[in-house]
């Protein structure tokens, strides 16, 4: 999406990575990298050792009654004590672990070989039988779950095998439910339409592009179900409808130990504390599988210091204010200003600077459009100027300021005052920009309000004033209206309404028509020129379509792997390019292909370079036809200096110019 | 190079599409008893394409350019209407008839990050290729179509061992093309094929396909927004809005000499790099969106948005109505226009007002001499 | 309007589900008669048995005998006792209701406030810690963790009663005990939700306006986690009820789950019969009044039902 946005997924794609080498033995050392994971393997595993051995290693017989050893306390011969039978109950602990572990994987496998068939076929076919399974699950959820397992254990009769059936069918509609969502949210991956339409058969398609990818998330809910299972089977058991004395069972042990809590407790730890224990074991495991599998998961709990940190007023880190050059700033303050702005994500960390040495200045009422691909740098640099970055991106160098006002090191209430009244943002996505909860007039006025006092009758007429301004017909009745009632260019307008709210100087846009219609694009440009004009603001406007560069502005700016390769008017840069990627960007749009049909494009060869990874010296150097392998452009980094009246950053400029004046 | 849109089949037609129509019904419940009116998505498109040429279908989102691409290979059948490859109609196949079929007709969609399966090597994505079509009978054989087809598409034998995560969206691209060639096609259905890459990248993989096209005497058909592409890689044009072509012709003429008020507005809202152009022109730029095509439009479909309509409406000589777009001739209103040939041009458009008989009118349209300027 | 359709549409799910309560006695292997009889019973006292439960008539009588048994409490009595069975659900129903309720106030209020902590200190030990104390609440069995609070605070602190229902006393350890789970849930709900909406652009679009943070975080980021929060209370709310089987035998309070629990080891199946009918109905109205609030809180789905 935004070039923001792109440290963060190269971090993702690293993890994804990660998860796409991720076999057997890989998986493993996935879980046991976090702490979390680690803990919960280990306690799983000691769960599976006593599951297995435990009534083996049991040192005393288990069922064995001593009437002279009745309820004492632990002891060198019974590590736990003994019970109201004089029986071990470390043995029993230990043999119980077979009975109480086993019911709990009983359960999920009967669970998931019956649900998540169930689950998947129902996605695959969907119409009536999906209808009919979901009604089904529907019925079977209007009973709590553990009353479900109480009723069939009353119908079969109380002992271990009825309540592994018991609480398996009570987990039955989680695992359809879950295989049928993920299976439907994997049918509609473009990649299985892919395979369709390659001609694969629906049983190839389910077994070999659908099944691989939701087992992940299907083992994670084992593993949690699992933890819940264990706990309902053990409390039937603690009732009295499960595991029939004297068999030993964690859970009927602890209901026995009730009518002795009040003498002889240590009945009630040891096998409670082996319940607890073995659900945390499976719960962590699940939660870190879900970490493994989940890249949403992965996302939210960023590692990268704690969110709302400026509500609590710390962990962000603090911009040193720059030694400000009185001379350099006090004559012609411009609207928009960086000086050799440096942006990098991670500063404390692991910095990845993805603006590197940013200067420009935009006169008033004009309008600067930054062109650049994907990785570019192109709109965190907007974001910068907006006062926006995101909490993983801090400004490490040089300076940004906003009509004469340093960005860098105000206070919290001076930002909010300046992005009150001086910045207006419109940004890429219209959809996401609008809260889904709150009206359009509430958002409007908001807005509109923030800092003044004005009533709420007044804001509501000048949010009326404001949608006339970006033409919405209708008004009144459009305040009260929900945004997604609104179509993508509307939803747009009424972003720009509300970066316009308190009448700003400088109003940032970051692609504000690459998600809309063509035919929708032009009418929001034209508005935001109409507006710009009319308000005298001055425009910053992120885009990386040459075409709406070359209609709707005054100067433009080029932006390569962080730097500016060539900065000027739009009128000098785009019909003499003097750099030559603005020149190779030009020749391979193809709206210039006036000339006839079938012609090659003149494409730039190779691909943009990664970000945190640019090359050394002039970063466009592996893809320019003009360095020609000169080792200047590879050793020095090219400094921007004035050629034909703009600025560019690259050696041989000159020739450039010359070449194309010979054509 | 001049697509046939005439009716009788000729026999290096690689593709006929027939009155094709998908109208999704709008259901709830158990009985799917039809509750409101179906989303029209195609509706009604005829076109031919001769073997080795290159199809454009335009449209904006909600036009259904995106149901006909899935029409054409087959992962949706048509409500009504047909479509015969090599003259074998895809409605008389069976399901696995039709998988056989789609070794000759592959469809590439728009964006590779997503239409690679994440878990598997590029490796893995070719041969499945292969396995499913039963290509190759030695592992041999099918190493080497492997070797050659990933060189023909521009990537070394290094990045077969990769993930596509690991790719970068310009090679991701190149391996959806490669799976898509490696089973011997004779037709691929590019639904937007460049828009989701960087501009830089675009114009690699649309010479790459250009290139493929000519290597391995391709016919394409390009789903597209993009009417600069379509100028470029296309010989015929349909231009399609909610579910039908109102203009269908060779894509020379389209392009110099529209005739069809949104194909008109479409091109004009093309920008070339140029600032000196782009600021002295006249934008012809659509008021409104795209109707739903839940609720289609009476008469014209187009003419909520119609600015050539609005122009005659007001202009006197013509019956008209008023309504909420302004005063508009009552046969945009009330009366389905009907497809009518531009003599010389091949061109087919569907308008009231913009065919042969008006075609002496549409000298003075404000679009003709804005285009002589550029 | 939605309302309305929703209840109606939950009235089929009430039908079938009265069904297979009314089936489950067929569903018993053996005659459910001589199973209540007993071993030594003669065939005539079996008869008699039979008779009285009434499993002699046609399907559809007893069906419909079940459903009026809801109304009239002479026609459905409990075997053990003889009393009406609607007498005595309605004794016990307020106690089960009010550590639900109890138990849902409380894990609400402590699980918000754990969950904001958790977010709003991210990455520092605050939010390991209550991180830790959150899955070591969803792990812990209601059961014995109900044990180990009746040892400490009954019997060794002895600052409140064990067992009964008699005073408000014997409600506030059964009501702390059942708060767990939903606390532990809300706590990650609300540091999930905050997570989630917290990369959302429209809180850079609020603070584009020159919101403070604490605005920020009130109007735009906690109010849409509503949503959310709305529909983990019902299904929380939903589990504490059933949970009260448990809950009512450990801390030995008369209320409906201790009933059942009875019932199932005595073998009494109208008990068991129209107990479970009853819980079932107050699941089926805690979904339904979940799915009302959440769709009139989200105006997206809220807007789409009333075009429905």
């Amino acid at each position: 999406m935004t070039s923001t946005a792109e440290p963060g997924t190269a971090i993702m794609s690293s993890a994804r990575k990660a998860a796409g080498r991720r076999r057997g033995m890989g998986l493993l050392a996935a879980l046991a990298k976090q702490p979390k994971g680690l803990l919960g393997l280990t306690i799983v595993g000691l769960c599976t050792v006593l599951a297995i051995a435990g009534p083996w290693i049991a040192p005393l017989d288990p069922y064995a009654q001593n009437f002279a050893q009745t309820l004492k306390g632990p002891s060198a011969a019974h590590w736990f004590g003994t019970d109201q039978l004089g029986r071990d109950v470390f043995s029993r602990v230990l043999a119980g672990a077979r009975t109480s572990l086993g019911i709990g994987i009983g359960s999920v496998v009967f669970a998931l070989l019956i649900g998540v068939p169930l689950g998947m076929l129902a996605a695959y076919r969907g119409g009536r039988l999906d209808f009919l399974l979901m009604r089904g699950i529907d019925i079977m959820l209007s009973f709590p779950d553990i009353v479900f397992a109480l009723a069939i254990v009353a119908i079969l009769g109380a002992n271990t095998q009825n309540v592994i059936l018991a609480v398996g069918i009570v987990s039955v509609p989680v695992f359809a439910r879950t295989a049928r969502a993920v299976t439907q949210s994997t049918l509609a991956e473009p990649y299985v339409e892919g395979s369709v339409s390659l001609g694969c058969s629906p049983l190839r398609v389910m077994t070999r592009h659908v099944l691989p990818n939701i087992a992940g998330i299907l083992l994670t809910l084992a593993s949690l179900l699992f933890a819940t299972t264990l706990l309902s089977a053990s409390g039937l058991s603690f009732l009295g409808l499960g595991t029939q004395p004297p068999e030993p069972e964690w859970g009927t042990m602890l209901g026995e130990s009730r009518s002795y809590l009040r003498s002889h407790p240590h009945l009630a730890t040891f096998p409670g504390l082996c319940l607890a224990l073995s659900a945390l074991g499976f719960n962590l495991l699940g939660e870190a599988l879900r970490t493994v599998y989940d890249p949403a998961a992965v996302n939210s709990r960023s590692k990268f210091g704690s969110i709302f940190s400026d509500l609590i007023g710390r962990a962000r880190p603090t911009h040193p204010k720059p030694v400000r050059d009185r001379s350099d700033t006090a004559p012609a303050l411009k609207p928009i200003e960086t000086k050799d702005l440096r942006i990098a994500f991670l500063p404390s960390t692991n910095p990845i600077e993805v603006v590197r040495g940013i200067s420009l200045a935009v006169e008033k009422g004009r309008t600067l459009a930054i062109v650049g691909e994907s990785g570019s740098g192109k709109s965190t640099l907007l974001r910068a100027v907006a006062t926006l970055l995101p909490r993983q991106a801090g400004i490490i160098g040089g300076s940004a300021s906003i009509s004469g006002t340093e960005l860098r090191g105000l206070s919290p209430g001076e930002v909010q005052e300046l992005r009150r009244r001086k910045i207006g943002v419109v940004f890429q996505d219209a959809a996401s920009a609008l809260n889904p909860v709150l009206t359009v007039g509430q958002q409007l006025e908001e807005a509109i309000r923030q800092g003044t006092s004005l009533s709420s009758a007044e804001a509501r007429s000048r949010a009326i004033a404001l949608l006339q301004d970006v033409k919405i017909a209708d008004p009144e009745r459009r305040l009260d209206m929900y945004p997604h009632q609104f179509s993508g260019g509307m939803k747009q307008r009424i972003v720009i309404a509300m970066a316009l709210a308190q009448g700003p100087d400088v109003l940032l846009a970051d692609e504000p028509t690459s998600a809309l219609d063509v035919t929708v694009q032009q009418q929001i440009l034209v508005l935001l020129r109409e507006l710009q004009h009319s308000r005298g603001m001055t425009m910053l406007l992120v885009t990386h379509d040459l075409g709406l560069v070359a209609r709707y502005a005054d100067d433009v700016g080029v932006m390569y792997a962080g730097e500016l390769v060539e900065f000027g008017t739009v009128d000098e840069v785009l019909v003499t390019p003097t750099h030559p990627y603005t020149l190779a960007l030009k020749q391979s749009s193809p709206g210039l292909s006036e000339h006839g049909n079938r012609i090659r494009l003149q494409a730039i060869s190779g691909e943009p370079p990664f970000v945190g990874r640019v090359p050394e010296g002039c970063p466009f150097e592996p893809r320019c036809h003009f360095s020609r392998n000169r080792g200047h452009c590879r050793s020095e980094s090219p400094k921007p200096r004035l050629v034909l009246g703009r600025k560019v950053a690259c050696h041989f400029a000159e020739e450039l110019v010359d070449a194309s004046a010979s054509r | 190079m001049r697509p046939h849109l005439v009716e009788d089949e000729l026999p290096e037609t690689a593709i006929v599409v027939k009155d094709i129509s998908k109208h999704f019904p709008v259901t709830k419940g158990l009985f799917s008893r039809k509750a409101g009116k179906p989303i029209r998505a195609v509706d009604g498109v005829s076109f031919q394409i001769p073997r080795g040429s290159c199809f454009a279908v335009v449209g904006e989102s909600g036009s259904g350019k995106s149901t006909l691409a899935r029409l054409i290979v087959g992962l949706l059948r048509p409500t009504a209407g047909d479509v015969w490859i090599d003259g074998r109609s895809l409605c008389a196949c069976g399901e696995a008839e039709l998988r056989a079929m789609r070794r000759k007709v592959q469809l590439v969609l728009q964006d590779p990050r997503a239409s690679l399966d994440p878990r598997m090597r590029v490796r893995a994505v070719l041969e499945e290729a292969l396995h499913v079509h039963n290509i190759g009978t030695t592992r041999g054989e099918r190493q080497s179509r492997i070797e050659t087809v990933i060189r023909q598409v521009g990537l070394t034998f290094d990045h077969l061992d990769r993930y596509p995560n690991e790719l970068s969206g310009g090679q991701r691209q190149r391996v959806a093309i490669a799976r898509a060639v490696i089973c011997e096609p004779e037709i691929l259905v590019l639904d937007e094929p460049v828009s989701a890459l960087d501009v830089s990248v675009q114009a690699q993989i649309v010479n790459l396909l250009m290139d493929l096209q000519e290597q391995l005497g391709l016919t394409y058909i390009v789903i597209t927004h993009d009417l600069a592409l379509v100028r470029h890689m296309a010989d015929a044009v349909g231009v399609m809005y909610l579910g039908r072509f109102v203009e269908v012709g060779p894509a020379a003429a389209i392009s110099s000499r529209p005739r069809h008020p949104y194909t008109q507005s479409l091109l004009s809202v093309i920008a070339t790099t140029d600032p000196r152009i782009e600021k002295a022109r006249d934008l012809l730029i659509l008021e409104g969106m795209v109707p739903s095509p839940s609720s289609i439009p009476s008469g014209c479909s187009f003419h909520t948005r119609c600015p050539l309509a609005r122009r005659l409406g007001e202009a006197a000589g013509l019956e008209a109505v008023q309504t909420p777009f302004g005063r508009l001739p009552s046969g945009c209103v009330t009366e389905v226009p009907a497809q009518q040939a531009i003599p010389d041009e091949g061109t087919l458009v569907t308008c009231h007002f913009a065919g042969p008989r008006c075609a002496r009118d549409k000298n003075s349209h404000p679009l003709s001499s804005n285009r002589r300027k550029s | 309007m939605f309302v309305f359709k929703r209840m109606i549409a939950a009235i089929p799910t009430l039908v079938i589900v009265s069904l297979l309560v009314f089936w489950f006695v067929d569903l018993i292997p053996g005659d459910p008669a001589r199973i209540q009889a007993g071993p030594m019973a003669t065939p005539e006292e079996v008869e008699v048995i039979r008779e009285r439960m009434g499993l002699n008539l046609p399907a559809l009588t007893r069906y419909a005998h079940f459903l009026e048994g809801i109304v009239n409490p002479e026609v459905a009595v409990s075997l053990r006792t003889g009393r009406p069975i609607s007498i005595e659900i309605s004794e016990r129903l307020p106690n089960t209701l009010i550590i639900a309720i109890g138990g849902l106030v409380v894990g609400v209020l402590l699980g918000t406030i754990a969950g904001l902590a958790s977010a709003l200190c991210q990455g520092t030990w605050t939010d390991t810690l209550i991180t830790a104390i959150t899955l070591a609440g969803i792990s812990m069995p209601i059961y014995w963790l109900g044990l180990l609070c009746i040892w400490l605070f009954a019997v060794h602190l002895g600052w409140l009663p064990a067992a009964g229902a008699q005073t408000w006393a014997h409600f506030i350890l059964p009501i702390l005990a059942v708060a767990t789970r939903p606390a532990a849930m809300f706590s990650r709900l609300v540091t999930a939700s905050l997570l989630e909406v917290i990369g959302k652009d429209y809180l850079d679009t609020a603070r584009s306006k020159g919101l403070s943070e604490v605005q920020v975080l009130l109007r735009h980021a906690l109010r849409n986690s509503l949503v959310a929060s709305v529909s983990v209370a019902g299904v929380q709310f939903g589990a504490m009820l059933g949970g009260s089987v448990v809950t009512e035998t450990v801390f030995g309070i008369p209320g409906v789950g201790r009933m059942l629990v009875d019932a199932v080891t005595r073998a009494d199946y109208p008990v068991i019969q129209y107990a479970i009918l009853m819980f079932a109905f107050f699941f089926v109205m805690i979904n339904l009044l979940t799915d009302i609030a959440t769709q009139w809180l989200d105006p997206r789905t809220r807007q789409s039902a009333g075009a429905a």
